[in-house]
Order: structure tokens, then sequence, then C-alpha cells
């Protein structure tokens, strides 16, 4: 393979510079810029997009920018130096003479990073899946579905009995008898809602819904699915700063997705309180009543992002925040949707362009 | 639907609320309403002990089956995976209120407050 055809285009080592500079400045400052945005708490589906779209690219560039140098001299784009190399090494069982030295070492680098992001995504689901089936095996020995009665309620009998109703009319809950207020889903094929019986006495039942129909929202969009990869590379590539802030930022941007889907589900009593109110009351509730634990302030209060935001009332995504976020109703900003979906397309885009177009 | 999930919540109940080892015949006998054979008992206490949570005791020629833990223990033990999603391993349950922080907290107290 000679230079014949490649009179136009890029030379090899500016595509390979550019592919490898798009990815430190997608985790570095593009990440951190995001992080700490305030947009995204009004679309927070096309932010999540865009977190996709950044984690993609960052990884599509950083093992496109070695497999470049790498194949470079095979051919003058990646399908063709591929073909190339393939032919050598199928055809003639030799390696490709071209692909040597510092050109072999960054292509390995490349499958070496290609291999540890999906190894890594792998292990993290293997292991997800085995730690929510021990979960569910022991949980469905101490509940039953919902049908059986709620807990003895503390407050007046009326408002007992409409708990006693939401709850006859879930199934798919479990209730829990611990004293905590908490409510969580087990995600997966054989999912359930879970909620403890300390959570059903401290709320009214229409903020029950409300927390029932979050759970719900969790479930049938499989968001478990959409944080898998966040999750999974925020284990193990933690060190890296935009790595982390991407899955903070998901997981709240996630909560504000089921938030939202709440609340467009919740039935209301006309003339009764806004449903955007009984959810962010419910919320309030059940995080001041301590079910989920509180961290020490000295510490970075669990995500990244919130500390990013300093002295302020709190992280968009921090329960402060969706609360906050449901109080304000603020109409969703659909010309910054449709700006951020493109932008996501071009992060994805333009890696892939740029290595099937080819270099010089 | 009845039938495999209620019955290994009938045989682990009945082993909570013994607190101490008994024999399958035991387990069988203790069956509120049913009239089930000691196999089928067996094979529910064999299914339990392979999640864990009934264990086998040998006793001479017999065999003794207890609960690994108490009603309360096991949920402790669940309330504890949920809350340990909070910090850095791989998130296997979603939480409706994730972990808190202090000036969230303070922030929460004035919004309940303004309503």
């Amino acid at each position: 393979m000679t230079s014949l055809a490649g009179s136009s285009g890029i030379p090899a080592w500016a595509l390979a510079g550019g592919l490898a500079l798009l990815a430190v400045l997608l985790t570095g400052p593009v990440s951190a810029l995001l992080a700490r945005a305030h947009w995204p708490s009004r679309s927070p589906r096309a932010a999540l997009v865009l977190w996709q779209a950044v984690c993609l690219g960052a990884g599509l560039s950083l093992v496109g920018a070695g497999v470049v140098i790498a194949v470079e001299p095979l051919g003058h784009n990646l399908a063709t130096a591929l073909i190339t190399a393939g032919r050598s090494l199928l055809l003639d069982g030799t390696w490709p003479a071209a692909v040597q030295g510092w050109r072999l070492a960054a292509g390995i680098a490349s499958a070496v990073i290609a291999a540890v992001l999906f190894s890594v995504l792998v292990r993290s689901a293997v292991l997800t899946v085995r730690r929510r089936r021990a979960h569910r095996q022991v949980l469905d020995l101490l509940t039953r579905p919902s049908v059986r009665a709620a807990p003895a309620g503390t407050g007046p009998a009326a408002t007992t009995h409409e708990r006693d109703a939401v709850l006859a009319g879930a199934v798919d809950v479990s209730i829990l008898d611990d004293d905590r207020a908490l409510a969580y889903t087990v995600p997966g094929w054989h999912s359930r809602i879970v909620l403890t019986a300390g959570l059903v006495t401290l709320l009214r039942a229409d903020e029950l819904t409300g927390v029932i129909e979050h759970e719900r929202a969790h479930l049938r969009s499989r968001h478990d699915l959409v944080a898998l990869p966040f999750q999974a590379w925020a284990v193990t590539l933690g060190r890296i700063p935009g790595v982390r802030a991407a899955r903070a930022a998901a997981a709240g941007l996630i909560e504000m997705l089921a938030d939202d889907a709440a609340v467009t589900r919740m039935a209301s009593a006309p003339g009764g309180p806004d449903r955007r109110r009984i959810l962010a009351g419910a919320l309030a509730r059940v995080a001041l009543a301590g079910g989920a634990e509180v961290e020490p302030d000295a510490e970075p209060a669990g995500s990244p992002v919130a500390a990013d935001h300093g002295p302020g009332p709190a992280g968009p995504s921090g329960v402060a925040g969706r609360v906050q976020r449901l109080l304000q109703e603020r109409p969703p900003a659909r010309s910054t949707a449709v700006l951020t979906y493109a932008v996501a397309l071009v992060l994805v885009a333009t890696p892939t362009v740029l290595l099937v177009i080819g270099w010089r | 639907m009845a039938g495999r999930g209620e019955l290994e919540r009938a045989v682990i109940d009945v082993l909570w609320d013994a607190g101490a080892p008994m024999t399958a015949r035991a387990v069988a006998d203790a069956l509120p309403g049913r009239e089930l054979a000691v196999t089928t008992v067996l094979t529910v206490l064999s299914r339990l002990e392979g999640k864990g949570v009934v264990r086998r005791i040998r006793d001479g020629r017999a065999h003794l089956y207890a609960a690994v833990a108490s009603r309360e223990e096991h949920t402790a033990a669940l309330m504890h995976q949920v809350l340990d999603t909070a910090t850095d391993r791989d998130a296997a349950l979603a939480r409706f209120v994730g972990s808190v922080s202090a000036p969230d907290l303070e922030a929460l107290r004035r919004a309940l407050d303004g309503r």
C-alpha cells in the first residue's frame, strides 16, 4: 500500500492528535462545565443524552487516536487500513511489516483501553445482577406483595384507611418491616418496589402515590441500564475527574426524570395541593426523616457535583435541588433540548466520521 | 402462583418463629394448615440453604435445620445493602432519596416550613 490515493485529507499525525485532544477536552473541561451547568435540570433527558455522548465520544476518540497511529501506513482510512492488516494476518500469516515499534505500542495501548472499558462494563453488569438476585431472594422471604394490610398507622383513622387503599391497589409494591423511612427498587427482569413500614407511616396517601410512581418510572424506563455504564466506569476509572462528574450528574438527572414521570402519573384531587408540591413534600419528608444516612458536612457530600457548587444551597441534582426544582415549575426548555441533542450527535459523529474519511 | 415462593416463606417463618434448630419432620408438622410430605419440606429446606438463609446441622444420624439469622437481622442486612449503594460500589439498587448533605437538610427544612 503506497500513498497514491490520498492527495486530500488531514495528515495522519494531525488526525491522531486531534482525536487525542478531543478525548482530553471531553473528559476534562467539557465534563466540568457540564457538571456545573444549571440548564440540565430543565431538560434532564437531553442532558443525559449529552453526557452519554460526551463519554462515548471521549472513548471513541481516545481509542481511535491510537488505532490511527498504529495502522496509518496500511491505508488511507480505518476501513482500508484494517482490511490490509487483516489480509496480511489471515492470508499471508505475517504481521504487517509497517506496524512496528511505537506504532505497535500505540495500537496495543488502544486495544488495552478498549478492552478495559468493555470488560469493566461486563464485570459490573454481572456483579450487579448477582447482587440484585441475592437481595431479592431474601427480600421475597421477608415481604409479601402489598395486598396484605399496611402496618398500623399512628395517624387518624381516615389517613390510615386512605394509605391502605393506595397500597392495596399497588400489587407491585412490597412492604419491608423497618422503622427507617426508605423507598427503593430492585431493578431487573424480576423487579421489585420496596417501601419500608417507616416510610408508609410517615407519608400521606397522595405522597405515597408519588413515591410509588417515582419508583415505577425507574423500572418502566429501565433507568438502571442507563446508569450502569456511568457507575461501572466511575468505580474503576474514578480517578479521571470527568468520569466521576458524569456518574454523579447522570444519577441526579435520572432521579429528575423519575420525578417528572411521577408527577404526570400521580392522581390529584381537584382543588387539592398541586402534584409537584405533593412529590416535593414527600421527598423533603423522607430526606428529613433520615431514612438515608446524613453525611457529615466535612465530607464532599457523596457526589463531586454537589461539592463543586460551593456555598450555594446545594447541588442541583441533590435532594434539595430536586425539591426546589419541583416547587419552581419552570417550563421545559425546548430550544435548549434541541440544541443539546444536536451537540450530542456531533460529539459522537465527529470521531466516527473522521476515522471513515481517513487521512492523507 | 402461590406455589414455590409461598411455600418457602411458610417454611422459613416456622424456623424464624422457632428460633431453634428443627428436623424436617418437625417443620412439616409445624406448618399451619398444610399436610406436606417430609420430602417436599426437605426440598424447600435445601432451596433455602442454597439461598444462604438456612443451615443444616448434623445431629447424630439426623439433620437439623436452623435459620442462619433472624428476621430482624435479615431486614437490617437488606437495609445495609440499600444504604451502602451511596458509596463507591456499583449501585445495584435505586433509592428514592440518596444520601443527604447538611446544606441539603437545611434547604429542605426551609422548603417544608414555607408550605
